[in-house]
């Protein structure tokens, strides 16, 4: 029953042309990158709490009540608050939730636990030893896409989160990315690479590069991305120009109405940015076919 | 004032100055004509809807609650290719397709395209030197039929007239609508006049 619920919700999301599709478009280009040799559709529920998450669903038990002719084998069902369905800068964190779908589907976090037992018996520990495997190998995974842009994310909204059974401290989820990011390893980045390379699944590594926005930015214009690395990288690019504005506002952002709105046109850049890229690439499709 | 011929846009659009116009994406080139640019149906929309209150209020009175104009509309998406049906009588906001930046000696006429005009379908606006964002478009269906229109199809033309000044966009203090790459609901209930009229009202008219 809890399914059929959990399903309704995130259909009625993705049904009601609401979506951000632009992210959207973004995470399934990442998930090519995963060896995901299964039909599976990215569903994205608005919902009116400031939260994230995923949510796994068995096809066989509901797709084919609601979506009988839709040839899928399952959903990838992330939630994202409705209120920031126009801030891809905020919405960076489904990167995170996608990096949860794919630990699940090739089992990341339960084969590292074979291949590296955690030295203890104390059940709890080990439950929060398995939670904490899961949060680090999805902010790898969203770092991996996203850069800094999911660090800045964990910096604004979730800045003292202490550590608890689910979750790491975000001081620990930022010093993890930021020795990814450098290409240093710890014992948590080891231990999920070296699970990936014994199972032979796709590296965790750089798959972005932030573009220079800055031209087209300060102008106020969208930025033409020019690759799938550019696509995920604008989000790290749109984060640093935002916070250099905030630093020491220089024109025209300083001549804007107020601090909301170099905020505003930012995420509207970057949304617009992508969707250009998409529109070309429709565009194309049908010209050639 | 001087209206830019294909030649001129093709030069501006080429450009890598800064202060050109700036179209992206462009589709296909043959949308720039020998005097207009045919501009695209965009995939944002903001439909109005009927709701419990009666009007829209633009007068803001102090102490009273004031439901703000964005209740009035409903949005919803749509990609490339898909459908949007306009209804008899119903004001639909939407967008261009494209992004455009209108040089700071430039303004910009925005007309339905005459197929669409046939149809009832009449789009006048214009956008100052130094406008940046996607052509907001107001939809009105005048005719008795619902009309399916295509996002990405061909709605409307720009006309690009050079000015011989150069016009800071941002120098007037009440532009509403800068950057905007969706429809945005009416600021009317915003304009600084308002408040001006009601305290004039309130003490000459009662």
């Amino acid at each position: 029953m809890d399914q059929i619920w959990f399903a309704t919700k995130y259909l009625i999301g993705s049904t009601s042309k609401e979506i951000p599709y632009e992210i959207v478009y973004s995470l399934k280009t990442a998930l090519d990158d995963w060896e995901i040799n299964q039909r599976f559709l990215i569903t994205t529920a608005l919902i009116d709490d400031p939260n994230y998450f995923f949510q796994a669903l068995d096809p066989s038990k509901v797709i084919r009540q609601f979506l009988p002719k839709v040839k899928i084998d399952g959903l990838i069902q992330i939630a994202s608050p409705r209120l920031y369905r126009h801030k891809p800068l905020n919405i960076v964190a489904l990167y995170h939730e996608l990096g949860h779908f794919v630990d699940d589907f090739h089992k990341v976090t339960s084969n590292s636990i074979l291949l590296h037992p955690p030295a203890t018996t104390d059940q709890v520990a080990l439950q929060q030893e398995i939670y904490h495997r899961k949060e680090f190998f999805a902010d790898l995974f969203a770092a991996s896409y996203s850069g800094d842009a999911i660090k800045f994310f964990l910096q604004k909204f979730a800045p003292n989160a202490p550590e608890s059974l689910t979750h790491p401290s975000t001081t620990n989820r930022i010093a993890n990315i930021d020795t990814f990011l450098k290409s240093r390893n710890n014992k948590s980045i080891s231990i999920i690479k070296d699970t990936l390379n014994t199972k032979k699944l796709p590296l965790l590594r750089r798959r972005f590069t932030s573009p220079d926005i800055t031209t087209s930015f300060n102008n106020i214009r969208p930025y033409q991305i020019q690759n799938d690395r550019e696509l995920h990288g604008i989000l790290e690019a749109g984060w640093k120009l935002l916070q250099d504005i905030e630093k020491a506002p220089f024109p025209p952002w300083s001549k804007l109405d107020n601090e909301f709105e170099a905020e505003r046109i930012i995420n509207d850049l970057v949304e617009k940015s992508i969707r250009n890229k998409m529109l070309k690439q429709k565009w194309a499709y049908g010209t050639t076919h | 004032m001087e209206l830019l011929t294909k030649k001129q846009l093709i030069e501006s659009l080429e450009s890598d100055e800064d202060n050109t116009l700036f179209l992206e994406p462009i589709l296909d080139m043959s949308q720039i004509g020998n005097v207009s640019i045919d501009l695209r149906l965009g995939y944002d929309f903001q439909v109005s809807i009927l709701t419990r209150k009666s009007y829209i209020e633009l007068s803001q009175v102090e102490g009273e609650t004031h439901r703000g104009i964005a209740s009035y509309f409903q949005e919803t998406r749509r990609e490339l290719g898909d459908k949007f049906i306009l209804y008899p009588n119903q004001v639909v906001l939407t967008t261009t397709l494209e992004y455009i930046s209108v040089p700071s000696n430039c303004y910009a006429d925005i007309l339905s395209r005459s197929s669409y005009t046939r149809l009832g379908i009449h789009i006048n606006t214009m956008l100052q030197p130094g406008f940046r964002g996607c052509v907001p478009l107001e939809l009105f269906n005048h005719g008795n039929n619902a009309i399916e229109l295509v996002v990405g199809s061909r709605v409307c033309q720009a006309r690009i007239f050079s000015t011989e000044k150069n016009n800071d966009y941002l120098e007037e203090d009440t532009r509403k609508y800068y950057g905007d790459v969706r429809p945005t609901v009416s600021l009317a209930d915003n304009d600084k006049d308002l408040k001006t009229l009601n305290t004039a009202c309130k003490h000459f008219n009662s």
